[in-house]
């Protein structure tokens, strides 16, 4: 922090030239990006109940299509308006961050779980192992994931099952791909022979030796993923193949009010804004751990 | 070389089948094909044309030769929302406004992100860098349906300039082009960015320095063609981002390409064309991935020994 007061008292940059250097230089105070991203996504996911001032499903349609507050005909009571069936905004978003948030967690450990096992299996035994392995990668690679939600929807109908399945089948090629490099470049390490020649199994070589060094690159692709498993569920969402109404996703928040936009902007705005400022602090916090971490990631 | 091709075609059609297999099984994964293949309003005619088009009274491996014989003829099915039409004739009756859409969408992406590329590296360090850096950020972190939205309620709701959806005239594909290719801006800036500073530092530029050409001509003549190759390869490999990202333009825009007509289908309960239009794509960006790969392999001999 004494980095901002040295630029805040310099009187030779300008103050414009300060803002952006300070934006730009955002991923150096991953603090901030912590907090933005504690304060969107995290407290109301977790305090929902407590925090959000309405119900998000039922709302009341005599105060449908309130503006914000400090527009005219809005109220403090709805800070940020309110939607066609009178239902909250505010609230809505914070019950949003709710069914992000554990979307997002489910399907990072769902498609990561997978993603690690088999790529340490195509990396430790190479040969065929290895070649069915990156084929499967290869092949799900070449299906574009809207495509898949929409497939999966139609046959199986939009709901959570579906986002996380969709979901955790496009993060474990990330997960399997990146995991079996790390694997080849370690496997023909000293420590690995001599676990395999003092007698360790196989599975315990798996966990105890190579997992542990593969941990860091997990750790900052998962971080790295949060924004993309966000902006996907979002879209799905958005499209009608993902969570279903009358639940507060932001993704359907924003098409409910595509439709609005005309008199009620603030219905498709705000959980956008919510959507961004969360991939924001997101991808600056991944960026940040990457560089404390493991900076070979630097091209992911 | 020959190898390459080999090897990049075998790996394209298994990964072909595996698209033809999942699409398969799931129109029959909850027992009753007729249950996903038709909505709740499907007359008998439907049921009776329907099972007679798969083969849903033989047998699982007879059903998918039936089916695989269909695709290969072309026939993906008729539609039950659009009474009459096989799906193949709706596909290609939308086909144009997707590709019309995907196109500029490119142009406009590449437009924008090569010059402020350049720009960006060539001010590198100076406010116009850090402003860059900002935009390079948020295109990457606001989704695209979102931006669509926002467009939309700043130049077609409050300032009025350009329409909000439709295809009528050339105005209407100004604001979802722009949609669709600003995702794609953020990454190919930065990559254009790093291209340029590596040409920058390299020795015939410093020798057209020497000679005293003027700045301006350095950039655009010597530096440009050089630096715009990572940029112009990673195009080919987003090719496939611009037609499922068109799914979520569409939609937002109400432009009537292939995109809506599978999002219109799936509300519709129709899944026959979903079906359809998921090969269709699935194929168009499993082809143009194999053929971007053999034309940078062509183009690039060291790609060539790469697995």
């Amino acid at each position: 922090m004494a980095n901002i007061a040295n630029y805040w008292l310099s009187p030779a940059i300008s103050a414009r030239s300060r803002c952006l250097r300070m934006v730009a230089q955002a991923r150096q105070y991953p603090l901030l990006s912590l907090l933005v991203f504690l304060f969107v996504l995290v407290t109301p996911a977790i305090f929902a109940d407590f925090i959000a001032p309405h119900d998000p499903i039922r709302g009341n349609i005599l105060e449908r299509l309130m503006p914000p507050a400090w527009l005219d005909g809005g109220s403090w009571n709805h800070p940020l308006g309110t939607d066609k069936l009178g239902r909250d905004v505010l609230s809505r978003i914070i019950f949003g961050a709710r069914i992000s948030l554990t979307i997002a967690v489910i399907s990072i450990i769902c498609g990561g779980i997978v993603g690690t096992t088999l790529g340490l299996i195509a990396g430790y035994f190479g040969g065929l192992w290895d070649h069915i392995i990156m084929r499967s990668v290869d092949i799900k690679i070449s299906i574009p994931s809207i495509l898949l939600a929409l497939i999966l929807s139609a046959a199986m109908g939009p709901s959570y099952i579906t986002v996380i399945i969709v979901v955790a089948l496009t993060l474990w090629t990330r997960y399997a791909r990146l995991v079996r490099g790390e694997v080849l470049a370690l496997r023909n390490q000293d420590f690995i022979s001599r676990a395999q020649v003092s007698g360790c199994s196989t599975a315990r070589i798996l966990s105890h030796h190579l997992l542990p060094n593969v941990v860091n690159t997990i750790i900052v692709l998962a971080t790295l993923e949060v924004g993309v498993v966000i902006i996907l569920e979002a879209s799905l969402s958005f499209l009608g193949a993902g969570i279903p109404p009358p639940n507060p996703a932001w993704g359907l928040m924003v098409a409910d009010g595509r439709a609005l936009v005309i008199n009620a902007w603030w219905v498709s705005f705000f959980p956008g804004l919510a959507i961004l400022l969360t991939v924001l602090s997101m991808n600056l916090l991944g960026d940040w751990l990457r560089d404390k971490l493991d900076p070979k990631l630097r091209n992911l | 070389m020959q190898r390459y091709i080999v090897v990049r075609l075998s790996h394209a059609l298994l990964a072909l089948f595996a698209v033809s297999i999942i699409v398969f099984s799931l129109a029959r994964v909850s027992g009753n094909p007729m249950d996903v293949l038709l909505p709740d309003d499907a007359t008998e005619q439907d049921f009776i044309q329907t099972a007679e088009l798969w083969g849903l009274d033989k047998p699982l491996h007879i059903q998918y030769l039936v089916y695989l014989s269909n695709i290969f003829r072309g026939n993906f099915g008729v539609s039950i929302k659009w009474p009459g039409q096989s799906t193949r004739d709706l596909i290609m009756a939308r086909l144009p406004a997707t590709l019309q859409l995907s196109a500029l969408s490119l142009i406009v992406a590449a437009g924008i992100a090569l010059p402020l590329g350049m720009l960006v590296a060539v001010k590198k360090d100076t406010s116009v860098d850090y402003a860059g850096k900002v935009v390079a950020l948020l295109g990457q972190s606001a989704p695209s349906f979102w931006v669509g939205v926002v467009l939309i309620w700043i130049f077609a709701v409050t300032l009025g300039w350009l329409p909000a959806s439709g295809r009528d005239g050339i105005a209407n594909i100004i604001l979802p082009a722009f949609a669709l290719g600003w995702f794609q801006v953020a990454a190919v800036m930065r990559l254009t960015r790093s291209s340029m500073l590596e040409v920058l530092d390299s020795e015939y530029v410093k020798l057209a320095r020497i000679k005293g050409i003027p700045e301006w001509k350095v950039i655009w003549k010597h530096c440009l063609r050089n630096a715009a190759i990572a940029p112009l390869t990673y195009f080919g490999f987003i090719l496939g981002g611009f037609l499922t990202g068109s799914v979520v333009i569409e939609t937002v825009f109400a432009w009537p390409g292939v995109g809506l007509l599978a999002i219109n289908a799936l509300r519709a309960r129709d899944f026959q064309v979903v079906q359809s239009v998921v090969l269709f794509f699935a194929v168009v960006y499993i082809l143009s991935n194999l053929f971007v790969d053999i034309l940078y392999a062509y183009l690039d001999p060291r790609i060539r020994y790469t697995t």
